[in-house]
């Protein structure tokens, strides 16, 4: 681990004029936030991250949880993944949400891990994690060692020829689905938007993954009201049954009245590079009534633009039969 | 009783797994589903859970660790404290590494007790510190403790090196073990992901802060009526994070205890008998609580 200067901020605004100092918030920061940690000591460990400042924002006073007026909820951004799993209004009205951290890393991790860092949390491509290869998220132009390496857990949507690696976020999956907003607190002041434009492509430049600037600090992130009538799971395949990354998932929010999908929200884990939200599939469902054929007609749909690596190809099935079943288990009952 | 004797000798054998960088995937295929094919043959454990070239060195050295926790080292020993004085500054491999970072760390000494904005002062190459370090209070098993360390030191490092608590293993040193688990304010954490120095003010238990020789936990009891342990040692990081389960929301079946255990890797396998361990305790406290 390369040596670093820590430091504690009291309030929102040190941190960020601390951050700001930095020249980037992507990779190769020179200035770190840290709050759980679980992420970055972990790449600071493999000297893949190495900033020279580190932030502790654990203290700030975004760590509740709150009802807002609308009927919706409001997240901390230092908030505890176990805290925000097991909150009775997230259990009630946001169960993908629940779901969805309840299915990721372990209880040990859970307790550490906060609202922003698992929304920020990096790939686990292999190539990323080790610096003796080429990968060109953490060394840009250097290559990409996974499109012709080991790629089995990696990405088969958004993908770019300069980067596959896929977005390991159990959370961000259902946050997606539920349509959730992301607020940031910066030198410039205050501003929002949409979880689906924060994070990016990987494109040309897949060092860059989200929209932050230096200085930039998550402050909450906030759930619509739950749509009336709605339902909502998670499912995640993976390798072993616990404590493991997905290599599919689904998130879906889906509303039945007489009979018809009257709305779905339909978002994919483990197969995209971001947290991969599903218009195509969510257009098959809307208006149709709730069958098998309907789910695999909008499983199809959202797979449609799949792009298989040389290991990963049966992700591509995985993940149809993965939101084919998810939306079977939801409206089931329903 | 003999039975409990031979096992704390066995015990006291403690391996030393010596993980090359990419044990995670290899400790990931050991798996908590496979709990259940446990009950075959060893021959079939082996041929499930060791692939023909193991990816991982395993050097067994011999010392004086026990299993539920430091014999002779109690949290109350004076002793404990004055190591990270004077005694530990012998090279170890980690003294030896963070001399070789000294440069770098002249650069960074002593800034976690400044706030933000301020510019510090301190000129580092004129400054007392001794060794690049920060003064970090810890509170560990209801004592306190005063110890300059490195800001890179984890929690699991300081509570090992400096503190000499060393009931707390190291697996893998990134998150995918659960050796090296602790409560921070009675929630179950991964000392290794934790820097030290962020945690200064929270109450922190290790195993040796759970139970002693002759007043064990409950668990620590169970474990060993169970038998649920071979080598040794994932079995305090076990122990950590089966006394949480307790008190957390979970299911009575075996599954739901599997589920939240599953941040805890076994590499002898003994899934099953930790399970019947836990299950016992969290039976009879049903079973107290009735009656
Ligand atoms: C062994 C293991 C298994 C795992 N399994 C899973 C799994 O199955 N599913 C899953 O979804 N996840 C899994 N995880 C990942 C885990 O969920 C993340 O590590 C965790 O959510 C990160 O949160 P953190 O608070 O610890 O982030 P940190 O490590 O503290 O921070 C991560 C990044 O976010 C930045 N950051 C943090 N807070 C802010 C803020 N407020 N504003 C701006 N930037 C900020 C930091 O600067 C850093 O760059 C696993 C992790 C491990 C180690
Ligand atoms: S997939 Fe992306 S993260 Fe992995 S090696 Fe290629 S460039 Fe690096
Ligand atoms: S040492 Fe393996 S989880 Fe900490
Ligand atoms: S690793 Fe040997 S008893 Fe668990």
């Amino acid at each position: 681990m390369k040596t670093f200067e820590l430091s504690r901020a009291d309030d929102p605004g040190q941190a960020i004029a601390a951050g700001a100092k930095a020249t980037t918030a992507q990779q190769g920061a020179e200035i770190r936030f840290i709050a759980g940690g679980t992420n970055l000591v972990d790449f600071m460990k493999l000297n893949v991250e190495t900033p020279q400042t580190l932030v502790d924002i654990t203290h700030l006073p975004f760590d509740k949880i709150e009802a807002l007026p609308d009927g919706g909820l409001s997240i901390g951004a230092v908030v505890r993944n176990s805290d925000l799993a097991y909150h009775p209004v997230v259990r009630k009205n946001y169960a993908v949400l629940s779901e969805a951290l309840l299915s990721g890393a372990s209880v040990q991790l859970r307790n550490m891990a906060t609202t922003a860092g698992n929304l920020l949390q990096r790939t686990r491509c292999m190539y990323f994690r080790d610096t003796a290869m080429p990968c060109n998220k953490r060394q840009p132009g250097s290559g990409c060692a996974a499109i012709t390496g080991i790629n089995r857990g990696l990405a088969i949507l958004g993908t770019s020829e300069h980067c596959i690696a896929s977005n390991p976020s159990d959370m961000n999956v259902a946050m997606a689905a539920l349509e959730a907003t992301i607020h940031i607190r910066g030198t410039k002041g205050e501003r929002s938007m949409p979880i689906a434009d924060f994070h990016l492509l990987p494109g040309s430049t897949p060092e860059r993954e989200t929209v932050l600037e230096p200085g930039d600090l998550i402050t909450h992130v906030t759930l619509p009201p739950p749509a009336p009538g709605s339902r909502s799971l998670y499912l995640k395949l993976r390798d072993r049954t616990s404590f493991e990354f997905a290599l599919a998932s689904a998130a879906v929010v889906v509303t039945v009245a007489g009979g018809k999908i009257t709305r779905a929200r339909v978002a994919l884990g483990g197969v995209g590079t971001k947290p991969w939200r599903s218009p195509e599939a969510e257009a098959e469902l809307t208006g149709q009534s709730a069958t098998p054929a309907v789910f695999q007609k909008a499983a199809a749909a959202a797979l449609r633009d799949a792009k298989p690596q040389s290991q990963n190809g049966f992700k591509v099935e995985l993940a149809k039969r993965c939101l084919a079943h998810a939306l079977k288990l939801v409206t089931q009952t329903a | 009783m003999a039975k409990k004797s031979s096992i704390a000798s066995l015990a006291r054998m403690a391996v030393t797994l010596s993980f090359s960088r990419r044990c995670g995937s290899f400790l990931r295929g050991l798996r908590w589903r496979r709990c259940r094919k446990t009950n075959s043959s060893n021959n079939h454990l082996k041929r499930d859970f060791f692939p023909t070239k193991p990816p991982i060195k395993i050097v067994i050295t011999i010392c004086e660790e026990a299993l539920v926790s430091d014999q002779g080292k109690t949290p109350e020993d004076p002793k404990a404290e004055a190591h990270s004085g004077s005694e530990f500054r012998r090279t170890t491999r980690r003294t030896f590494l963070s001399r070789l970072g000294m440069v770098g760390l002249l650069a960074s000494a002593g800034p976690i007790a400044s706030t933000l904005g301020e510019q510090s002062d301190i000129d580092p190459a004129q400054s007392p510190d001794l060794e690049n370090t920060v003064p970090v209070t810890l509170r560990v098993n209801g004592k306190k403790y005063d110890v300059r360390i490195d800001p890179r030191t984890t929690l699991l490092d300081c509570l090992r090196e400096h503190l000499h608590l060393t009931g707390s293993k190291k697996g893998c040193d990134h998150g995918q073990c659960g050796a090296c688990t602790v409560h921070v304010n009675g929630r179950r954490m991964n000392s290794c992901l934790c820097l030290a120095a962020m945690y200064q003010g929270d109450e922190i238990t290790t195993i040796e802060g759970v139970g002693q020789p002759g007043k064990l936990h409950p668990i620590q009891e169970a474990f060993v009526a169970h038998d649920a342990y071979q080598c040794g040692y994932c079995t305090c990081g076990q122990i950590m994070s089966a006394v949480a389960l307790l008190t957390e929301p979970c299911g009575p079946e075996d599954a739901d205890v599997k589920e939240l255990m599953s941040g805890n890797i076994c590499r002898c396998g003994a899934y099953q008998n930790i399970v019947a361990a836990i299950q016992s305790v969290r039976q009879s406290a049903r079973l107290g609580k009735a009656g």
